[in-house]
């Protein structure tokens, strides 16, 4: 059984919620004698084409969105950088004022081995902190061009993710990636588009959600 | 004076459907009526984006109607030609037939 709540939902995100209620109504009476899988081929075309409609409209406009979050995500990241740095630092200090780290000697190796079979903690928790930054950051983009984008809120992210992923193939190739060939780097950067943007649609569908309850009230 | 609209072909499609089906026009069954009439098959999206482009443009506006039990309890969004539409697709009727006109094409018959 299809879930209309869900396609209601999905088309909520380009349209009104009154327009997406009754365009779940019109595909639900042609399902009738189309099927399920027409139905939701249908909806996931229409989603698609209102979201096209909203970057064609203004592409200009969408464009210089996506790079303002290509800005702000290079802000945040950097941010994260040094919060990071700090901590370690932090740490560092503290580990030293306590006696536990000598600091006239190297940290030992258990601590900051990369080796596969037994990677040291600062690496983990450095590689745990970076994850998570990329993800905080990708929401907080993704709630920044949906306050920039009122009525229009999906259409800047979609614009950011493809100037996104065209950035990093060329950071990819440039730092050499090619030797893996096209496909491979392709391939790669497809897996990770949809993990890492998923935070991106959340922070802008929250602005968009939130819009929307302020109107009805 | 603001510049004439001007319309696709797509558009001129939907607005003539619009009309022909009076106080029955929404979604379904203009696509029904855009099959039976030109053979094309309209996808939903193509019909959502271009009704909501042709009512920005304020060629057409839309109600919606009572909902119904066999929608799942929602309501059908009827569309209708404003003035201002059916100026611009009697406007870019015209011009198709004074391109016509001197030509003699299969099938075509000429005003």
């Amino acid at each position: 059984m299809r879930n209309v709540h869900l396609a209601e939902w999905l088309l909520s995100l380009a349209v009104s919620r009154e327009s997406a209620a009754s365009m779940v109504g019109d595909l639900l009476e042609e399902a009738r004698t189309r099927g399920t899988v027409w139905f939701w081929l249908s909806l996931v075309g229409a989603v698609c084409s209102l979201i096209r409609r909203d970057v064609a409209g203004n592409p200009m406009r969408m464009l210089s969105l996506a790079m303002l979050g290509v800005v702000v995500q290079l802000a945040l990241i950097a941010a994260a950088i040094v919060v990071f740095a700090l901590g370690t630092l932090a740490v560092g200090v503290a580990a030293m004022a306590v006696g536990l780290v000598d600091p006239r000697h190297q940290p030992p190796t258990w601590l900051v081995s990369t080796d596969a079979q037994a990677v040291g903690p600062f690496v983990v928790a450095g590689t745990i902190f970076g994850y998570a930054a990329a993800l905080v950051s990708q929401f907080q983009v993704g709630r920044v061009l949906a306050k920039r984008s009122p009525g229009h809120e999906l259409a800047p992210c979609v614009v950011f993710i493809v100037v996104g992923e065209l950035v990093l193939f060329g950071l990819n190739v440039a730092m050499g990636g090619i030797r893996y060939g096209l496909s491979y780097l392709a391939s790669y950067q497809l897996l990770l588009v949809i993990p890492f943007n998923v935070p991106l649609f959340a922070g802008a569908i929250r602005i968009r959600n939130g819009r929307a309850a302020t109107k009805a009230a | 004076m603001a510049a004439p609209v001007t319309l696709g072909e797509f558009e001129q499609i939907v607005l003539l459907a619009i009309l022909r089906l009076k106080d029955t026009a929404y979604a379904v069954t203009l696509r029904a009526e855009i099959k039976a009439c030109t053979n094309r098959t309209a996808s939903p999206g193509a019909l959502y984006t271009t009704l909501d482009r042709l009512e920005e443009k304020g060629l057409v506006t839309s109600r919606y109607g009572d909902p119904t039990p066999q929608r799942g309890g929602r309501a059908k969004r009827f569309f209708t030609v404003t003035a201002k539409g059916v100026d611009a697709v009697a406007r870019a009727q015209r011009a198709y037939q004074r391109l016509l006109v001197g030509l003699k094409l299969p099938g075509v018959a000429h005003a």
